[in-house]
């Protein structure tokens, strides 16, 4: 079957892409609403998933009785395909399908639109906000909202908009109708044009033989990153079942790799509550809801946030290749510059961390130019067994500061069997220099690299100690 | 009141110009530009592009039947670059499609063949200065005798300061939508804060009267300046296309297009040195800036003026010597941006106050109050005009008091001698913000009324809306003339063809010049109508009150609606609608002497701000924001606080974050909201405590308010100046985290 099903708006749709009039399935949503639906409320800003001005709402059935679950992203990246038995709900939306008229009225009343480019979008962030229950405070208002941009207003009214709608949900539920979800007989898709395909596998065996048939198909996770790109035939492994679940045993916490980096803070972030923060400033609400473990560290990106996690932990990667499964400590699944040890036909079934062991001091940081939706200057993730305040063994694990995410061996070195204190701290910083000579580029010059990865071990103590006052 | 433009912004229908519903035979529109910086285009080969498919037309600078030029000032800007010419900048326009699609039109746009001739480009300000790389004389203005003043001052301080440029980060790019129209001429939608200067340049490159092109802006997706001069750009080129196919054609720049062609505000380069006395008195002031105007004049003169006669900003002084240097480089033509020159010259006498208080060991902000403008005495600028309703000194008592200064200080201090790896800082800022245009012709607005049978009004103002509230305030201004209820009141589109040579909405003015041209409109209308209205209530005289909808004898305390005086005026054949116009007379200066009124009056206030700096990582957070703003009698305080935060922030933006990074060959690396970063939800204050200044009406402007667009953006310097005292170091515009982080391993 070539065809998509999907509701927007309270309205069923059939996209048969077999037809000449069809879009591509790699059509973004935000361009197919606007120009096939002639939905305009979305705005086109950015294109690049930066501003949240094309904020959609994505609802999906949760369960058979009804319940959906409601994710906002930013159409811009959103492929068609992902609307597949799911319900888009835009700005246009009548209030028996998405009752936004309440987050209208709160921002009419603060003033909280000006030039109102971005206003949809924050409505729609919002929206989602109220259905996912989260809290109505100052902190959680901003994580909601941080990616969304507006240039007009400076945030505060809307802010104040957004503080004032915490009834708000009451209402919202006593409008609207249950959602409306096409029939579909299978969520897995083969959708074809011209010499196009998106193919979406939802179970391991049908990934397993989509493997062995195409070999060399780029694979997809969140289409957030390099994915944004693809335009010619993928394998989208975000909804295979299998790699969306979490396993816990005595000894180990083993994440599928199509894990959201929401669903990897929830679900680590419970065994390890440093990673929570660290990991809401990755990207922006609307990314952190798409973008997907496996992605980020197939994408072999030198800075990405993820990595430098996972070698801390010494955590492993289960990859899956035609015939059998081998996994490969994170520590050396990096090879090179965008490099990393997989094998055409082969992807990251899941990661397998540790779980929390005793006498381990946790942290990471992450340094940006904006502290929310920007790529880290420099990062750094960081486990230290200690053993009578001496330190046992030492992972710091970088990202930003060479051609990969890379430990710092020298750093480590020194610190090992040392006293964590903060004149030793200071003095391993002095060994950060034979470790990496970083390069100068839009995201921070070399200096400015060294001095945040050689202050960050100072952080480091300072985070120990505040936990240990 | 009734928010009829916001509500459309709010659920998705206003039509910015990409949303409009544009016709089937439409064609969209793709412009190529130089790949060079400074190169001579040899040769031009366009045979492939003109048979790629879906293409319509392709066009050069030979194809323009009219004048190929589009400067806004300065005849120095051709609408295409000609073949056998040298280019300006990477990014200039060379040639435009029009294609079915818009990816047919990018798509032929990758056929083109052409050789350049690679010329050294000009691509710091440094260089322009050594080369005298200039665009026009240099700006100065002097008073008394600032070098003998200097050499006799007790004490001397002086330095450098480097201010970045900004991008405007509109959310709507740079768009038109060009129409043919059946009789000859030309409909177009714009998103234009000047309506007039695309109609002047559609009609000299198509060489058609003014009468037959029509400009109409409708809501802005944001402004900002940017679209003050080059949002001419695109109705230029889309109007030359529909003209040639004689079909409607849709241009919308793409993000990154956007950001690599339009001009962002002015980067500058000062050097200072200040005289003053062991009271920190600045008894002398020496300035020179260069400013890097780009590749060609813009509104740079206009610019570096008004930063000339803001070089006291808020500050007496008693003896200056001010030059400003107009740079020519091979980068996009710096423009108009919120604030005019005028941030930057603020930033530079801060920081010489800043260093004052450094060698007095005083804090800057007893030093600053020292130097206001007085009330009496010492209140004349140096190009001589006085300082009226000077609110400086009372609006510093005020911000002083409600940030508990005195106790803030001492808790900071405390706090930095607890702390080694957090410092806070602390530190206030004045604004003193001339309000008109410096060229005294533009200070000009027309405005029309049309009153409906029914008692309904629609408005018609030179002024474009671009979220800064214009067309809500107008409404105001009327229902307060007329008793009109504001839900009966609406702000038609801005055009050309009801409303004919205006000047850009910029400098602030909007609210003040559209005010004033409707409230003559009112004015007439009412003295046209009150004798019916008299005459109604059976009255031969007796003073009207035009108030609820009604007109009332405030002698009699008789009354009639405003619906049935309407029709009877109807009935007795006279007109219900009306024009009125505005201007302000004897603002100028004469260039000779640099003396005059450059402005019409001043908006001041102060502003505090107190911030924690993490040492460590460069981080900072704003704690509080105090800030007391002279709006005059406010026409609508929700709009004028909303400018007032959306300023703050984009300043602030300016100051500590956003940042334009060229390569060596001149082409723009931050390029996209990927990599040119403006301010998040996370980067709002913690707090904020804005007062509006009471009891300072402003007599000079409309319903006694003061304008408040651009003011505000000075208090961004609040928070760059308590990040130099929480860091101990002065530091540049903008002071990102490469600046602030501090090397601790080795301390």
């Amino acid at each position: 079957m070539n065809i998509l099903r999907f509701c927007i708006n309270g309205q069923e749709r059939e996209i048969d892409f077999s037809k000449p009039e069809s879009p591509s399935p790699f059509c973004s949503v935000l361009h197919y609403i606007r120009h096939y639906e002639k939905l305009t409320g979305t705005k086109e800003m950015c294109g690049k998933g930066d501003c949240g001005a094309c904020t959609v709402i994505l609802a999906s059935q949760t369960d058979s009785k009804g319940e959906c679950n409601y994710r906002a992203l930013d159409s811009c990246l959103l492929p068609l395909a992902e609307l597949h038995g799911n319900h888009l709900l835009t700005i246009e939306a009548p209030a028996d399908c998405m009752d936004t008229l309440p987050i209208r009225e709160a921002f009419l009343k603060e003033r909280a639109s000006q030039c109102g480019f971005c206003s949809p979008g924050m409505v729609l962030s919002i929206y989602s906000h109220i259905k996912n229950g989260y809290p109505f405070t100052p902190e959680f208002i901003k994580r909601t909202l941080s990616g969304n941009l507006c240039r007009c207003t400076g945030y505060t009214t809307i802010l104040q908009a957004a503080l004032s709608l915490e009834k708000a949900g009451v209402i919202i539920k006593q409008n609207e109708k249950p959602l409306l979800f096409p029939i579909i007989e299978n969520n897995s898709l083969n959708l074809r044009k011209n010499n196009e395909s998106y193919i979406r596998p939802v179970s391991l065996t049908e990934l397993k033989e989509l493997l062995k048939d195409y070999p060399h198909l780029p694979l997809t996770g969140g289409l957030t990153g390099s994915g944004m790109t693809y335009r010619k035939s993928v394998i989208d492994v975000s909804h295979v079942k299998e790699m969306l679940a979490c396993e816990e045993t005595e000894d180990f916490i083993t994440l599928g790799a199509s894990c959201t980096i929401k669903d990897m803070s929830t679900l680590l972030g419970k065994h390890f509550p440093y990673m929570v923060p660290y990991l809401e400033d990755f990207a922006s609400e609307q990314i952190r809801g798409k973008a997907t473990i496996g992605g980020s560290l197939a994408d072999g990106s030198p800075v990405g946030d993820i990595m430098p996690l996972c070698m801390a932990h010494n955590a492993v990667c289960i990859i899956m290749g035609p015939d059998s499964i081998r996994e490969v400590f994170c520590d050396r699944f990096m090879l090179n510059y965008r490099k990393v040890d997989l094998k055409p036909g082969e992807l990251i079934l899941a990661v397998r961390f540790d779980r929390p062991a005793k006498n381990v001091f946790y942290a990471a940081f992450k340094q940006s130019r904006r502290k929310n939706m920007d790529i880290s200057s420099v990062c750094l993730a960081a486990t230290i067994k200690l053993i009578n305040g001496k330190c046992h063994s030492v992972r710091l694990v970088y990202g930003g500061m060479a051609a990969v995410t890379a430990h710092a061996l020298q750093t480590e070195k020194f610190l090992k069997g040392k006293v964590f204190s903060l004149s030793n701290c200071k003095k391993a910083a002095n060994c950060i220099a034979a470790d990496f000579e970083p390069l100068s580029d839009l995201r921070g010059s070399k200096q400015f690299r060294m001095d945040t990865a050689k202050n960050m071990l100072i952080s480091l103590y300072q985070k120990y100690s505040e936990q240990n006052e | 009141m009734f928010q009829y433009r916001e509500a459309s912004h709010l659920s998705g229908t206003t039509d910015y110009i990409p949303d409009m519903d544009v016709s089937a035979s439409s064609l969209k529109a793709y412009v190529i530009t130089s790949p060079y910086a400074r190169a001579k285009l040899v040769r031009c080969d366009l045979s492939r592009i003109k048979s790629a498919p879906g293409v319509q037309a392709v066009l050069t600078a030979e194809d323009i039947p009219g004048t190929n030029q589009m400067g806004i000032v300065a005849s120095d800007e051709p609408c295409l670059m000609p073949t056998g010419t040298v280019c300006g900048y990477l990014g200039q326009a060379v040639c435009l499609i029009a294609a079915r699609t818009l990816e047919m039109a990018k798509n032929a746009a990758s056929l083109i063949e052409w050789e350049w001739e690679e010329l050294d480009p000009v691509l710091t300000l440094k260089e322009a200065m050594d080369k005298k790389n200039f665009l026009f004389d240099p700006l100065i203005l002097t008073r008394g005798n600032p070098a003998k003043a200097m050499q006799e001052a007790p004490f001397q301080a002086e330095g450098m300061l480097s201010t970045g440029g900004q991008e405007h980060v509109y959310f709507e790019t740079q768009s038109a939508y060009a129409v043919p129209l059946c009789q000859g001429g030309l409909f177009i939608r714009s998103s234009t804060q000047n309506p007039t200067d695309n109609q002047r340049i559609v009609s000299q490159i198509l060489s058609l009267p003014a009468s037959m092109i029509e400009i109409e802006a409708g809501c802005l997706g944001g402004g900002f300046g940017g679209k003050q001069s080059q949002g001419s750009w695109t109705a230029a080129w889309a109007s030359l296309l529909a003209w040639k196919t004689g079909k409607p054609v849709l241009m919308i720049l793409d993000r990154e297009q956007d950001m690599c062609l339009s001009g962002k505000r002015h980067p500058a380069e000062a050097r200072w040195k200040v005289g003053f006395n062991k009271e920190g008195k600045i008894l002398a002031y020496e300035v020179s800036m260069a400013f890097d105007c780009g590749w060609c004049e813009d509104v740079s003169s206009a610019v570096l003026h008004h930063c000339l006669f803001h070089a006291d900003s808020a500050y007496f002084l008693p003896a200056l010597s001010a030059t400003m240097y107009a740079c020519r480089t091979n980068k996009t033509s710096s423009t108009a941006f919120r604030g005019f020159g005028v941030p930057q010259a603020a930033a530079v006498i801060e920081s010489a106050i800043t260093a004052i208080s450094r060698v007095l060991k005083k804090d800057p902000a007893v030093i600053r109050r020292k130097n206001y403008y007085g009330i009496k005495k010492n209140n004349t600028t140096p190009c001589n005009m006085t300082v009226e309703h000077n609110i400086l000194r009372s609006a510093h008592s005020q911000v002083i008091k409600n940030s508990d200064y005195k106790k803030l200080r001492k808790e900071t201090v405390e706090f930095n001698r607890k702390h080694a790896f957090t410092k806070r800082g602390l530190a206030l800022v004045p604004v003193k913000f001339g309000i008109s245009f410096n060229e005294s012709f533009l200070n000009q607005a027309g405005a029309l009324i049309n009153v409906y049978k029914d008692g309904s009004v629609l408005l018609h103002h030179a002024g474009t809306e671009m979220g800064q509230g214009l067309h809500d305030k107008m409404r105001i201004v009327v229902h307060r003339e007329l008793g009109v209820p504001l839900e009966r009141i609406r702000v038609y589109n801005t055009t050309t063809s009801v409303i004919p040579n205006t000047t850009s909405t910029a400098a602030s003015t909007g609210t003040d010049f559209g005010g004033a041209a409707l409230k003559d409109a009112c004015d007439k209308l009412k003295k046209r109508l009150s004798p019916f209205a008299l005459e109604l209530m059976g009255l031969k005289k007796g003073t009207l009150c035009w108030n609820n909808n009604q007109i009332t004898c405030t002698e009699t305390d008789q009354f009639i609606s405003f619906i049935s005086l309407v029709n009877h005026a109807y009935m007795v054949c006279e007109s219900l609608s009306e024009k009125g116009f505005y201007t302000r007379k004897n603002i100028g200066f004469d260039l000779k002497t640099m003396e005059g009124r450059p402005y019409w009056y001043y908006v001041m206030g102060t502003s505090v701000a107190c911030v924690e700096l993490d040492l460590l990582t460069g981080t900072h957070r704003i704690m509080d924001v105090w800030i007391v703003h002279d709006c005059g009698k406010t026409i609508d305080r929700g709009i004028d606080l909303g400018q007032i935060h959306g300023a703050f922030m984009q300043g602030t933006g300016w100051c500590t974050l956003e940042q334009l990074i060229t390569d060596n060959k001149g082409r723009l690396l931050t390029d996209s909201l990927d990599n040119y970063k403006i301010p998040g939800i996370y980067d709002i204050p913690d707090n904020y405590h804005i007062a509006l200044y009471q009891g300072n009406p402003e007599p000079l402007n409309i319903q006694n308010s003061r304008a408040i667009g651009e003011p505000p953006l000075i208090y961004g310097l609040s928070v760059w100046l308590a990040l130099q005292d929480a860091r101990g170091t002065s530091l540049p515009i903008p002071a990102t985290k490469e600046m602030l982080i501090k090397p601790m391993y080795n301390e």
